[in-house]
């Protein structure tokens, strides 16, 4: 591996003392071997997991366990037909009793199930009834009903709704944004559906850039050849259809700074990759795109993240899912992703300066401890190693700080060696 | 996916005819087309190419062409309205791709909705054209010796002439670009 100082070597050469060159020179012939025996040896830990993974066949359907609401990503039509029969049954009540009420999945974190086998938190079977004739629920219930009817319109027009055209379509009756969002949920909720199925979306702020090629309705987009800003995912992702990929893993990555660095070297053209980034926490488009993508290319996937606990926590939620949106994650969780780094022992390993540490804050402390309680990290000795390890120094790097080793340092050495030798969690 | 391994280990994933036989009936014909330009030239490896031609054949033999003519031959007048005029677009930009279908379209010309006509009509007159583009091309090199031969006198006039008529017909039959 190479240090700051021999970055610098090339034009202070004159004044340094013979010993001193002939060091460096050991040093950047070794760095010539690893990089010669990294080319032999690199991702074969990859591509046999890929193989693994083709010969394995189809990923079996999720089998979620008893005690959870079962949700589905259905087409047109189905969520036409159980839109239908909920509102037949409101118009049954009415008839019968005049007292009509519907039953909603409840999303609060206590009906917020971890599924210890497929390691995903999922939705149980709690629900909460919102009845017309109630002064505590008619406002939610009358929400809910003008969702339910903008769902219908999209449905029956084939379009697409943004969750902010949805607040604006109605402002008097949601006041405000934050409102009309939670009724959008609990509306898939009833429905059983993902949000997707109902045909709202959130405007998605996700970028894919790599050995990818897909369909949008009738057009065919080549991830390889969208100049350096890639194809941005598209929340409307019933219109897109995977065509062709000869990638060997998914990387997804935190910030859009290290994507820079990794679009400009064209990274993907010397590693078969795709790369993916949220900009930041992880939207559900993203999260939903690289699901289908590791789904159906079966591509071992990876994150590289902050070495900090926001960045171990976006890995988390690619992983297993956010509690908010529990009754989604059979769709959005990729569980089978691998936390590449930047590990907190990877401090030390690819020796970060200490003036590039950052001291972790009150906040950073409350989340790493946080992550530490929950059952998925109790469960993953290695990760919960790296988080205590973390949290014993109380320091925190950014991605970036790999380049006080040069620029190149991120996609020459960082990346091949942590591939080559395997060491993800 | 079907897949297909590379000499050097990796692997090429395509989409499967079974999701492909779900789309509308032209687009097979549109992905066939991108499989040949855009994924073909991209392997190296003749025996990675030969796959995926033959898969591409594949999908051109039993999808692409049995959905367009059970669309075409069906009852739904609109849908076939829809997928003669999607051909008729396709057959301007890339001709090759529907000279395949050229022996159902060719019935379809005096076919009873005056829009699905007109549109063979037309998907005909571009494959001819292409066609005809083709031809132009190679006679243009052939005029080009033919020139320098009839300079050194190693061609008579006559023969010159008669093929210089052929060459300036065919041009006058391909127009000009659109």
């Amino acid at each position: 591996m190479i240090g700051i100082g021999e970055k610098m070597s090339t034009k202070t050469t004159a004044k340094r003392p013979a010993k001193k060159i002939a060091k460096m020179a050991d040093d950047n012939a070794r760095k010539d071997i690893l990089r010669g025996l990294l080319k032999k040896t690199r991702f074969d830990k990859v591509r046999s997991m890929l193989e693994f993974n083709l010969q394995a066949g189809h990923a079996q359907d999720l089998q979620l366990p008893d005690g959870t609401v079962q949700i589905d990503d259905v087409d047109n039509s189905e969520a036409h037909s159980r839109l239908h029969m909920i509102i037949d049954s409101v118009i049954d009540q009415i008839l019968t009793s005049g007292r009509p009420s519907v039953e909603v999945p409840k999303r609060s974190s206590s009906n917020i199930i971890y599924d210890e086998k497929n390691d995903l938190l999922l939705l149980g079977q709690e629900t909460a009834i919102k009845a017309f004739h109630s002064l505590s629920s008619v406002t939610d219930i009358t929400r809910l009903a003008r969702v339910v009817q903008i769902i219908h319109d999209l449905l029956t027009e084939g379009i697409h709704g943004t969750k902010r055209e949805i607040f604006y379509s109605d402002v008097d009756l949601f006041e405000e944004q934050g409102n009309s969002d939670a009724v959008i949920e609990d509306a898939s909720a009833l429905l059983h559906t993902t949000r997707n199925s109902t045909n709202i979306v959130a405007s998605a702020k996700g970028v894919c850039i790599g050995r990818l090629r897909l369909r949008d309705k009738s057009d065919i987009i080549d991830c390889e050849s969208l100049g350096s800003g890639g194809w941005g995912i598209s929340p409307m992702l019933d219109n897109i259809e995977i065509l062709e990929s000869d990638a060997e893993f998914v990387l997804v990555v935190e910030k859009d700074a290290a994507v820079i660095r990794l679009t400009e070297d064209r990274w993907w053209k010397k590693y078969p990759c795709i790369i993916i980034t949220a900009k930041g926490a992880a939207d559900i488009a993203t999260r939903m795109f690289l699901r289908r993508i590791t789904k159906e290319l079966r591509l071992p996937t990876f994150t590289l993240v902050d070495s900090d606990p926001y960045g171990h926590y976006i890995h988390s939620v690619y992983m297993r899912g956010s509690k908010r949106l529990s009754y989604e994650t059979p769709f959005l969780a990729t569980p089978n992703i691998h936390l590449l780094g930047v590990l907190a022992r990877d401090l030390d390993e690819y020796k970060v300066p200490q003036k590039c540490r950052l001291k972790m804050d009150v906040q950073d402390i409350k989340r790493a401890k946080e992550m530490l309680d929950e059952e998925f990290i109790k469960n993953n000795k290695p990760w919960k190693e790296d988080l205590e390890l973390m949290l014993a120094r109380k320091e925190k790097a950014e991605i970036q700080a790999l380049s006080q080793h040069g620029f190149k340092y991120l996609t020459d050495d960082y990346l091949p060696m942590k591939f080559s030798t395997g060491d993800w969690i | 996916m079907r897949i297909f391994k590379k000499p050097d280990g990796g692997f090429v994933q395509i989409l499967g005819k079974e999701r492909i036989k779900k789309w509308n009936a032209e687009l097979p014909l549109l992905f066939i087309g991108y499989m040949r330009d855009n994924i073909l030239p991209k392997y190296e490896d003749p025996s990675v190419r030969k796959a995926i031609e033959d898969y591409a054949n594949e999908i051109m033999e039993e999808i692409a062409v049995p959905k367009l003519v059970e669309v075409l031959k069906g009852a739904d007048q609109a849908a076939r309205v829809k997928t003669s005029q999607s051909l008729e677009e396709i057959s301007k930009k890339k001709p090759d791709m529907v000279k395949v279908a050229s022996e159902y379209v060719t019935q379809l010309v005096s076919d009873n909705n005056k829009d699905v006509a007109k549109a063979a009509q037309n998907i005909l007159k571009n494959i001819d054209r292409a066609e005809k583009k083709k031809q132009y091309a190679s006679k243009r090199k052939t005029m080009q010796e033919l020139d320098r031969k009839l300079a050194k006198g190693e061609v008579t006039d006559a023969e010159y002439m008669k093929l210089r008529k052929e060459y300036l017909k065919l041009e006058d039959e391909i127009g000009p670009e659109e």
